[in-house]
């Protein structure tokens, strides 16, 4: 009997990210009600694990694309926006350090922001290229399923606490992360992330490029980045604060 | 016209991000902030320089690129301002605590002054990535932001001071204003002297009252409030 | 009117000895023996002097040329001066950096200054009166570092530390990398170590441009040792010379 689940051919990439994200959802709910009432050592396992499967990948990855293409393009480097997780997972989950909580942030919000990008370029995806499976496209969905996955589950684990003043570091790093990827972009004429320009285009922000130049609609990415770091901290704290304020009142009305 | 806003956008907002960051940490140290923002800012001025030198064939600028803007002589005045502890360096600390809303007037008319002029014998730019522009942006509000801490540190001062700082800034505008026009004519680079020209050095020096009517009227307040 | 190579030598050798015996007399006679801020006053005398005379030069290369050449660019080797001079006359602090300034300018411009008086010629001449006064700015540049290098030393403005040498020989070597990296980068030529140098073009027909100057750079450090140990030993050799003076 053919079961035609199991023929790629009748799967289209935007089809898969979305079943992805609602067993991603689902994983997440799962494991944060399972590890409710651990400690904080027992709630970074499964992002241990998760760290350990991205790297394996990733390797796997450069490896195949080597013995496939005979090189290495420069622009397969793990310096891509997305991979900036790979980086960042082992300073908090292995041992504590002053770079933990900054470490946290930029595995949150930021991995957050990219999905919304995966999802603007996952049309371009071809699961079925040629004729043959695509496992480039395919590691591409995983890889981000399990980062948008570690982020839900940091929230909702409660292991990363928004505060307003943790916004100014990741606000740095973005910014640090995007004029790294002009300069080398302007070096090695390639493109890092969506932060190229014209030698493959970037698919999103292009528009930008055009009308206003590429250094500074880099610039003006940064600006927007902090705004939106700014706005997102400050709404939560703004949120947190009216919380506890109805909370203390209620206490205080209960005293009395 | 995109330039000029992205020029304001960048001049407003970059002092925003930096004040919210200083606040959030509670870091008190202004003259220290201001020390690091001008060394930022002198070394983003160099590299402007030196990219545009590379335009022309073995950087043999023409002098038509050389006449340097009004930000060149502030990030000057303000290195004094910062790291002069004598006399000197409180006169140009008023001259920067006044002028530093210049860069950004006399750019939004005369945007010679950051535009890379150099092209190709086709007659497209050189700079096709408008690093040129980018660096600007963000120098202006790097300036706005020395500018205004400076005019923080100068708030609670009487009104004869801030007067005296009014008229040492006209003096300094008008004495570069006279050297760039001086030099154009002694380098015999034929300038457009159009309207916009004009307009440029009469609104940069009116923008000289902006902070200066902030001060005054804190003064003005303060005293009310006292009695 | 042509200007010779043996009237630009006289003239130029003139005017900056001159000029340097001036500096030099008048500086020991009013401020030798005043406090340690004082002795500082000169060294801004001289600053502001040769800021002067650069900003006058380089004016007039731009209008008679209508070109600003990164030769005329005041960051070649011997405009350090006027950047160190600022730094000693204008940082009352006993840094490193205030250190590696005083040293530089009396190691290197004792050597630099006193060469200027023997070199034949020192710039090139075209026998125009932009050579012969680009000459005499040059030479009357170098003489002066050397009076105020004199200076510096006679008035012991200098406390010699031999762990001063390591400092000394990064920054010069940090320099020749610095001028390769702006060489490249704007493909015109710096000081004397471009790629195009009319003084160093047989060190990079051997070596290549970019490893001649790490070669210098590492010449620069073993150099800088070497000149801070020739003083130690001096010192030391002094030293015992008053030793035995006061044991008999």
């Amino acid at each position: 009997m053919k079961v035609l689940m199991f023929n790629f051919k009748y799967w289209n990439s935007i089809g898969v990210l979305l079943a992805g994200i609602v067993i991603t959802i689902v994983l997440v709910v799962l494991g944060t009600i399972f590890l409710k009432n651990k400690d904080e050592k027992t709630k970074l396992l499964p992002i241990k694990v998760c760290f350990y499967i991205l790297v394996i990948m990733e390797i796997a990855k450069i490896y195949y694309l080597i013995s496939r293409d005979g090189g290495f393009n420069v622009n397969r480097f793990p310096i891509v926006f997305c991979s900036i997780v790979m980086y960042t997972y082992p300073l908090f989950c292995f041992k504590n350090n002053k770079l933990s909580d900054l470490a946290m942030g930029m595995s949150v919000l930021p991995c957050l922001i990219s999905i919304l990008f995966v999802f603007l370029t996952v049309g371009d995806y071809d699961l079925m290229q040629s004729g043959s499976f695509n496992i480039i496209h395919f590691h591409s969905i995983i890889y981000h399923l399990i980062m948008f996955g570690v982020s839900l589950y940091l929230i909702t684990t409660k292991l990363y606490k928004f505060e307003f003043k943790k916004s100014v570091g990741i606000g740095v790093c973005l910014s640090l992360y995007v004029l790294m990827a002009t300069v080398i972009t302007l070096f090695i004429k390639g493109d890092i992330s969506f932060f190229g320009y014209g030698f493959n285009g970037s698919p999103v922000f292009n528009f930008l490029y055009k009308s206003i130049g590429y250094v500074p609609g880099n610039l003006c990415i940064i600006l927007l980045m902090w705004i939106l770091t700014f706005l997102t901290y400050g709404l939560i704290a703004l949120c947190s604060k009216k919380k506890n304020k109805v909370v203390k009142n209620e206490e205080i009305k209960e005293v009395k | 016209m995109l330039n000029n806003i992205l020029l304001v956008v960048f001049t407003l907002c970059i002092p925003v991000i930096l004040f919210v960051s200083l606040y959030l940490f509670k870091y008190k140290n202004l003259v220290k902030v201001n020390k690091i923002i001008i060394i930022v800012t002198l070394c983003l001025e160099l590299l402007r320089f030196f990219y545009n030198a590379s335009f022309y064939d073995k950087a043999k600028t023409p002098s038509g690129e050389l006449t340097f803007s009004f930000i060149s002589f502030f990030i000057v005045f303000a290195l004094f301002a910062s790291f002069n502890k004598g006399k000197l360096g409180e006169f140009f600390s008023r001259v920067t605590s006044l002028t530093f809303l210049i860069p950004m007037f006399f750019a939004i008319f005369a945007p010679r002054v950051y535009l890379a002029l150099a092209k190709d014998e086709a007659g497209n730019s050189l700079d096709i990535y408008q690093i040129e522009n980018a660096l600007y942006f963000v120098e202006s509000g790097l300036v706005t932001t020395f500018g205004l801490i400076s005019l923080y540190l100068y708030k609670d001062k009487n009104i004869k001071f801030h007067m005296f700082s009014l008229l040492f800034s006209i003096g300094i505008y008008t004495l570069y204003t006279l050297i760039s026009i001086g030099t154009k004519y002694l380098w015999e680079i034929n300038y457009d002297y159009d309207l916009s020209f004009y307009l440029s050095i009469f609104i940069s020096l009116a923008s000289i009252f902006i902070p200066f009517v902030t001060l005054v009227g804190y003064s003005l307040n303060k005293k009310k409030i006292e009695g | 009117m042509t200007y010779s190579y043996g009237l630009i030598f006289f003239l130029s050798n003139l005017i900056g000895t001159i000029l340097g015996v001036l500096f030099l007399v008048l500086s020991l006679h009013f401020f030798k023996n005043k406090d340690s801020h004082s002795k500082l006053i000169p060294i801004k005398i001289a600053f502001f002097f040769l800021v002067i005379l650069e900003v006058i030069k380089i004016y007039y290369l731009i209008s008679k040329n209508g070109t600003f050449n990164p030769k005329s660019y005041p960051i070649i080797y011997c405009s350090s001066a006027m950047y160190f001079y600022f730094i000693i006359a204008f940082i009352d602090k006993d840094n490193i950096l205030v250190r590696i300034a005083k040293a530089n300018m009396i190691f290197v411009f004792i050597v630099m200054g006193s060469l200027y008086y023997v070199s034949f010629p020192g710039l090139e001449n075209s026998g125009d009166l932009q050579s012969l006064l680009l000459n005499i700015h040059s030479r009357t540049y170098h003489i002066l570092l050397f009076y105020v290098a004199l200076y510096m030393i006679i008035v012991k403005l200098y406390d010699f530390r031999f762990k001063d040498s390591i400092p000394v020989g990064i920054f010069n070597a940090s320099y020749f990398t610095f001028c390769t990296i702006l060489s490249i980068f704007i493909g015109g030529e710096i000081s004397n170590f471009g790629p195009e140098s009319v003084e160093l073009y047989w060190f990079y027909d051997i070596f290549g441009y970019a490893t001649g100057n790490v070669l210098l750079g590492i010449i620069a450090i073993f150099v800088s040792i070497l000149c801070f140990s020739f003083v130690k030993l001096i010192k030391h050799l002094n030293k015992i010379r008053i030793d035995k003076k006061s044991a008999n």
